[in-house]
């Protein structure tokens, strides 16, 4: 009897052994969840809040061209400590916080990975680069990650439940759209493979542009953007900033969309939209996709409607 | 006519540039991520009637050509009146860091002064140019001046001023996103305003750089020569500095740092009509002209859909080309 309970003792101390977190480098094997956790990217910050396992320390700096923790987010990040921006961390700050656990982006980190793990052990997932299926998979490995599986497995059920509400306000005769991130010097397009383009086709609305050489995000012009002439024209700005579009919107071609004669131009927060990427973060982007009218592709309108400039 | 036994089909020359210019104008203006058939183009160019193609043509393309069909004459006529009067082969706003001078004066302007007119962009952009041509100059007169050391100076010098011009943009980065151009150079994306910027300065620098093509000529001959042909080299010598360093900051204040341009373009002028600057500075206008729109129709076409900054693609034909020159000097001495 009393070797039975020894035995099943040691069974389960194996199995408490037996975290093992997926990622894009291997296999992380811990004995227990994680509790100290530095997280390198916002999807990642906003996956373990969702979690209600808040990490200690995140990239949320504002050096570099990065912009902080986004506006639907910031109100939820309590105790983080900034280990500086995405791009150049400062390791000094990680090592300070004596992590557990590292979460890195696969692409964005890739050379600044091997100086990490001498920190502590990283687990990479790609989330700059990542479609909203890959960002999906990661909720669970970073639930499993932190001990709770069991909320990520609800998380996503939850969002599954709210993405089948949304879907029911698609039109699905919409013509496809195109969406894209505009700063003061550039136009960026988010493919049908970027997180948000992936989103919406899961959604029913398909994307007009496709990856090209292998890139889901990339730069064109006035002139590509006339040459694509979408039906629904997404852009994502920032309110303190004025956008490149603001100053093409001054060319007759600009009128000439055939989205601008639709009335189909919805501007919304760039950071709320394409930085976020994570379960908060899509909730609050179907709560703005359904009140615009995106989604059932009705004329934009107040404070979803492109901004134009004043003459 | 010195030279038009040496160098007879000056003419020849002159007509096959020209052609090469329009070719490369029409060249650019035909090429672009909307697929625009040639004869479409070229008949939308003189009878615009509205379509999108035709605003394509009239407001994106022909403007960007234009303003970069005056940056590399700018910078090539610039360049080529350096050489003259500092008689140095390696001599050019890039090199000189008259181009760094300039970012940064633009820079510091647009941090600590954002009240000034847009006009006054070029002004300021000179008056960098200026301080970083008297800097080098300095540098290069308390260790004795030689053409390689002033080109060393110079470029140690525009690293420097580059330097800052990277450090203002990170610490205001607030404030110098609303700059035109990044320090890679590029004239993507610019629109008539640019080339009404551009214009009320770059025409009447260039007419004045023909004009004084004959001075350059004299202080090209060394001091002493033009002294002892009755010119007053002091003041010659201020002006055209001056012409040419204008001509750069205007470049540089629409299209941003393009170093190396105002290096080859003289040396090809040079080797194809001699070294007469009457006939080196519109030729060199031509040729840069015509350099700045092909390497710009090259850097859209290398990674379509993405621009390449021009100023890259032309730094890695220009680097080279230094290393040559100034192998090809060693050897001479």
């Amino acid at each position: 009897m009393i070797n039975r309970l020894l035995a099943l003792l040691v069974l389960s101390g194996l199995a408490l052994a037996q975290i093992q977190v997926r990622h894009d480098l291997g296999t992380l094997s811990l004995g227990a969840p994680a509790k100290r956790v530095v997280v390198l990217e916002y999807s990642f910050l906003d996956t373990l809040i969702a979690l209600g396992v808040p990490p200690v320390g995140a990239a949320i700096g504002t050096q570099g061209g990065d912009r902080g923790v986004p506006p639907y987010l910031r109100s939820r990040v309590v105790g983080v400590t900034s280990v500086g921006s995405r791009a150049v961390p400062s390791l000094e700050a990680i090592l300070a916080l004596q992590p557990q656990v590292i979460i890195a982006d696969t692409f964005v980190h890739r050379d600044l990975i091997p100086q990490l793990q001498r920190i502590a052990p990283v687990v990479a997932f790609s989330s700059r680069r990542g479609s909203f299926d890959d960002l999906n998979k990661q909720v669970v490995e970073m639930g499993r990650l932190v001990g709770r599986e069991a909320q990520a497995q609800k998380l996503l059920q939850d969002q599954e439940r709210l993405l089948l509400k949304a879907r029911a306000f698609a039109n699905p005769k919409a013509p496809p759209l195109l969406l894209a991130v505009a700063t003061p010097d550039s136009f960026t397009v988010h493919t049908n493979e970027s997180f948000i383009g992936s989103l919406l086709e899961h959604l029913g609305r398909k994307s007009l542009a496709k990856p090209q050489n292998n890139q889901t995000q990339y730069q064109v012009g006035l002139e590509g953007l006339v040459a694509l002439n979408p039906a629904t024209l997404v852009v994502f700005t920032a309110p303190d900033e004025t956008p490149v579009v603001r100053g093409w919107a001054r060319n007759p071609l600009w009128s000439r969309l055939e989205a601008a004669q639709r009335g189909r131009i919805y501007e919304f927060d760039r950071d709320n939209w394409t930085r976020g990427r994570g379960p908060l973060a899509t909730r609050f982007i179907l709560a703005e996709l359904i009140d615009s009218g995106l989604l059932a592709d009705k004329p934009a309108s107040g404070a979803y409607s492109f901004k134009m400039p004043t003459p | 006519m010195l030279y038009s036994r040496r160098f007879a089909p000056t003419l020849l020359v002159y007509l096959l540039a020209l052609g090469l210019l329009v070719l490369s104008f029409l060249l650019a203006i035909s090429l672009g991520a909307a697929n625009i058939p040639l004869d479409e183009v070229w008949r939308l160019l003189f009878y615009p009637e509205g379509s999108n193609n035709a605003l394509i043509v009239h407001t994106l393309r022909l403007p960007r050509a234009i303003v970069a069909a005056l940056v590399g004459a700018c910078l090539g006529v610039a360049g080529a009146m350096m050489q003259g009067i500092t008689r140095n082969p390696l001599s050019e706003p890039g090199i000189m860091g008259v181009n760094a001078g300039a970012v940064l004066a633009i820079l510091v302007a647009l941090v600590f002064f954002p009240d000034l007119p847009p006009w006054s962009t070029v002004v300021v952009a000179a008056v960098g140019g200026v301080g970083a041509a008297v800097l080098v100059y300095s540098i290069t007169l308390s260790v004795g001046l030689t053409p390689v050391r002033l080109a060393l100076a110079g470029i140690a010098v525009g690293s420097m001023l580059g330097a800052a011009a990277s450090f203002l943009l990170i610490i205001f980065e607030d404030r110098t996103r609303g700059v035109l151009f990044s320090l890679s150079g590029s004239v993507a994306g610019r629109t008539w305003e640019h080339v009404w910027t551009l214009l009320p300065w770059a025409v009447p620098a260039l007419l004045l750089a023909l004009i004084l093509s004959h001075q350059v000529n004299l202080l090209s001959l060394g001091e002493d020569v033009a002294r002892g042909l009755g010119t007053r080299v002091e003041v010659i010598r201020l002006v055209s500095t001056t012409l040419a360093v204008l001509l750069a900051g205007a470049a540089v204040s629409v299209a941003g740092p393009i170093g190396f341009l105002g290096l080859m373009v003289p040396h090809a002028a040079r080797g194809l009509v001699g070294p007469d600057y009457r006939r080196v500075i519109p030729l060199s206008a031509i040729l840069g002209a015509s350099l700045m729109l092909l390497s710009d129709l090259a850097a859209r076409l290398i990674d379509k859909p993405l621009e390449t900054p021009v100023g890259i693609l032309i730094a890695g034909l220009g680097a080279p080309f230094l290393v040559y020159v100034a192998r090809r000097m060693a050897v001479r001495d």
